[in-house]
């Protein structure tokens, strides 16, 4: 069947979308995250239409409410069954009134309807959520998705009803605009962000973040808040008569635990979807995966499209000759496999190699229409799924459920830049002990709790609620008994003795709880708590009267997405095509000693790090735009290395001597790990190694044949280039390769470390 | 449920017959899957006509096909005979206009239909939009 769902009748969406233009406005306080999205709606037409739009929000975001204002009515939504909401919008279009209605479309998607929107009239839907974030490795990252891009099935598998589904349209490019207020603690992070420059302003404590430059609905803004001490706290709020209480447990490093050995099973989408750009980050990504890999570890490498393909039948031990040739393998990985037959591909995956005990980590964009049987299959595998989504507007939704079902984690990444520190992150995680019993007490004794989860990393946040009764909790401890030693860890939240106002907390709440309910459970609480949810829907009426009502059923108009930047490689994300100058650091200064992680973590090295003062509260500092055009988003990372190498290898006019001979050994020491690794890989391919360290020299001369060094140098070098053989047919033409890509990498694509297994045959 | 007068449903009565929600019903008459009812609104009232194209609709898509392909089958543009083309051993002249480094417009005047007049123009105005689109935000 084909993949991929186009608009049905393109031509009605290339022009004139309903939707004008969308504005976001966020605040971050303490690990909540609450975001006002403004949807602007016009009808240029004479006639009544219906317009619908499938959105993507947060994956875990909370959705609070909905405002419409409607000439110069403002109206509130209100909650009902599914059911109830359906009769009553069809209702009020029948009687010639307006309505809107708020659906669910799925993890992390909503569907609008506004009926009867009437000739030339305007509509301006405000949506309010709340979205608790988590403490990863020292950073926060906040998603704000824009875009949901072509996704390869059939959409009703995930329940969507056909009026939901998405189309999308490459010519469309709806303005969006963004401001994200941090408070308190937050205030002090290092705040950066790989999709989108922003400018920064201090006003009165907080940190205002605006995107700058024109932004479009075509990528998920990401922001990351970096250099804060993660913490175990229990926030407080009024649930009705009761309290409810969310314990945010932040576990500290226990210590000396031996990293365990993996058997990792590297699973990797190479369907069309993949093509461009994310391939592009795919292999960057597995190339770092393979540079964590040591000699005790084992693993499998497969890809998957329409089809899965093992590259071996068996978990490999990740020995140099076996981690060298799967290095081959990333290095001829393509997106020419075809769709994305993910449930396959992982049900093939988890059967490879048993009954050996296993983890598999995938690496997709996870464009596809899966749900629940997906998830269910993979958590019945009993095999954890480490998902890295990848690409300028990953489906993080399905990614953060399956990976979060079996044991596993997600990380996405929007940008080279963060492959790195993702791919680190993902093994710190694996390499951790798995952990059994998990269990959360109170010293107050709950009306409720949220079942404990199965996975507690350190410096990971684990969000818990529960309700009481009476009298509010004092203090919530995280009990867990780590693996094989039986050791019995804790920690403790206490509260910090306030209790937030509003329903916020409590509907927060409400929807984790539905995570383990029965589905009349989950049902009631969605009515209890006015929630939007498979079972329940937002509507609101607007009666018309007389002359005002429309005689004849709307027109429809469908909101089509844009396409993802960069998605199948129409144009490229990292680029400049689409892109305006990401990657810059901002803060809103900070007292004390500089953040506590890893440099590799930490953006200093980024170019253009702007910093915001905060000697005066009053002080305000925005990039001006000439600047932020000036302001190169990233650097060459291997440019002066390979200079250098150049100008070492020139021989000296009067000696005729170079100081570095041209042997791969020689050449390797002022090389980054990896490409050494492929000049290997080359070698261990059948190569003579004179060939390959002379076609290196020759291509690298040539690359360099432009470039400004004294005219001694290019002479001496171009000379040197003459006189080494030719290279063998084939050769060439691959070295060439490897040198463009070392010559053309940005700074932060490059791996973060030598690999383990080249460390230690180095000692 | 169909009146006896007239052998009409109304909208609720059509819904329940064809076991689809009136969402369903009225987003398939809106893409044009489905006829438009006689009347408007409240008034509206189908025929046996509209339950048995919901009900073909109902079976081809649980059949898992497309609505663009159910589309195609009920107008029968599916039916269409496929246009021959890349006959092995055939030969076809296709113009390449180099943009620029990595971007290229391909065309086959003689299938286009366009005069070597309206290709010159098209290939001018291309250029026109590569260099306008360039000079405001060069490609890194």
């Amino acid at each position: 069947m084909s993949a991929i769902y186009l608009p049905e009748q393109p031509a009605a969406a290339v022009t004139g979308s309903v939707l004008q233009s969308v504005r976001a406005e966020g605040r971050v306080h303490g690990l909540l995250f609450e975001l006002d999205i403004e949807q602007c709606y016009l009808n240029p037409g004479d006639s009544n239409i219906e317009a619908v739009y499938t959105f993507p929000v947060p994956w875990n975001a909370v959705l609070l409410g909905v405002e419409v204002v409607l000439g110069e009515r403002v109206l509130q939504g209100t909650v009902v069954a599914r059911a109830d909401g359906e009769r009553r919008y069809e209702g009020a279009l029948e009687d010639g009134s307006s309505a809107v209605m708020v659906e669910r479309a799925g993890d992390g998607m909503y569907t609008v309807s506004v009926g009867n929107l009437l000739a030339r009239e305007r509509a301006v839907l405000r949506f309010r959520y709340a979205q608790l974030l988590s403490f990863a490795q020292g950073q926060v990252r906040i998603v704000v998705p824009t875009v949901i891009g072509p996704r390869y099935g059939d959409p009703a598998r995930t329940g969507m009803q056909p009026h939901q589904t998405v189309t999308n349209d490459p010519l469309q490019a709806y303005p969006f605009s963004l401001d994200l207020v941090f408070r308190g603690e937050m205030a002090g992070a290092a705040v950066t962000s790989p999709s989108h420059a922003l400018s920064a302003r201090a006003i009165d404590g907080t940190l205002v973040l605006s995107l700058a430059g024109d932004a479009r609905l075509d990528r998920d803004v990401v922001v990351l808040a970096e250099g804060l001490e993660g913490k175990s706290l229990t926030t407080l709020g009024r649930d009705g008569d009761g309290y409810v209480a969310l314990a945010s447990f932040c576990p500290p490093p226990s210590g000396q635990e031996p990293d365990r050995p993996l058997n990792l099973k590297i699973l990797v989408d190479c369907s069309g979807s993949m093509n461009g750009d994310r391939i592009d980050a795919a292999r960057r990504a597995l190339h770092d995966v393979l540079a964590h890999l040591e000699p005790e570890d084992s693993f499998s490498f497969s890809c998957f499209g329409s089809d899965v393909r093992h590259f071996s039948s068996s978990l490999l031990a990740a020995t140099p000759r076996a981690v060298t040739k799967a290095a081959g393998w990333i290095a001829e990985t393509r997106s020419d496999m075809g769709g994305t037959e993910l449930a396959a591909a992982l049900a093939s995956t988890f059967a490879l190699a048993q009954p050996f005990e296993a983890d598999v980590l995938l690496v997709t964009d996870g464009d596809v229409w899966e749900a629940e049987e997906l998830v269910a299959r993979a958590e019945q595998a009993g095999q954890r799924v480490f998902a890295v989504g990848i690409g300028s507007a990953p489906a993080a939704g399905l990614l953060h459920v399956l990976a979060g079902r079996t044991g596993g984690a997600c990380e996405c990444v929007a940008a080279h830049a963060e492959i790195a520190g993702a791919i680190m992150r993902m093994f710190r995680r694996m390499r951790q002990a798995p952990v059994r019993d998990v269990t959360v007490t109170w010293d107050t004794g709950p009306q409720w709790q949220t079942r404990a989860g199965r996975l507690v990393l350190a410096g990971e946040t684990v969000h818990h609620f529960a309700g009481f009764r009476e009298r509010p909790p004092a203090r919530a401890t995280l009990g867990w008994v780590g693996q094989p030693d039986g050791t019995v860890h804790r920690t403790d939240a206490v509260t910090a003795g306030v209790t937030a106002d509003g329903t916020t907390l409590a509907r927060v709440a409400a929807a984790a709880r539905m995570a383990g309910d029965t589905p009349a459970g989950r049902h009631a609480l969605a009515l209890q708590y006015a929630l939007v949810s498979p079972t329940t829907s937002l509507v609101l009426v607007h009666e018309r009267t007389g002359a005002e009502k429309p005689a004849a059923m709307p027109a429809l108009h469908r909101v089509a997405h844009a396409l993802p930047a960069g998605w199948g490689g129409a144009g490229t994300a990292t680029g400049g095509i689409f892109g305006s100058p990401p990657g810059a650091t901002l803060r809103a200064g900070r007292q004390g000693p500089p953040p506590a992680m890893p440099a590799v973590w930490r953006r200093e090295q980024t170019p253009g790090m702007l910093r915001v003062s905060q000697n005066s509260a009053a002080e305000t500092y925005d990039i001006p735009a000439f600047l932020r055009k000036q302001v190169p988003a990233v650097e060459y990372a291997y440019r002066d290395a390979l200079r250098h190498l150049v100008e070492a290898l020139a021989p000296d006019n009067t000696t005729g001597a170079t100081a570095v001979p041209v042997s791969l050994d020689a050449i390797s020491a002022h090389l980054p790990a990896h490409v050494a690794l492929e000049l290997r890989v080359l070698v261990g391919e059948g190569y003579a190694e004179q060939d390959v360290a002379d076609a290196f020299v020759v291509s690298l001369a040539r690359q360099f044949g432009h470039d400004s060094f004294a005219r001694r140098v290019l002479d001496a070098i171009r000379r040197l280039a003459d006189s080494l053989r030719p290279a063998p047919a084939g050769l060439g033409e691959r070295v060439r390769h490897i040198v463009l890509e070392a010559f053309n990498a940005r700074t932060g694509d490059a791996p973060a470390d030598i690999p383990a297994w080249l460390r230690r045959a180095a000692d | 449920m169909a009146d006896a007068g007239t052998g009409t449903f109304t909208l609720d009565a059509l819904c329940t017959l064809a076991g689809l929600p009136k969402r369903t019903v009225r987003y398939y008459i809106q893409i044009g899957l489905v006829d438009r009812p006689e009347g408007e609104t409240r008034g509206a009232r189908y025929h046996h006509r509209h339950l048995e194209q919901l009900l073909a609709i109902r079976r081809w898509t649980q059949a898992g096909l497309s609505l663009e392909r159910i589309r195609e089958l009920s107008t029968g543009a599916g039916e269409a005979p496929p246009r021959q083309r890349d006959r092995t051993g055939s030969i076809e002249i296709w113009s390449h206009f180099v943009v620029a480094d990595g971007v290229e417009v391909k065309l086959n005047p003689a299938v286009a239909g366009m005069s070597s007049d309206q290709s010159r123009q098209f290939f001018a105005a291309v250029m026109a939009a590569y260099q306008q689109i360039t000079s405001e935000d060069p490609p890194a």
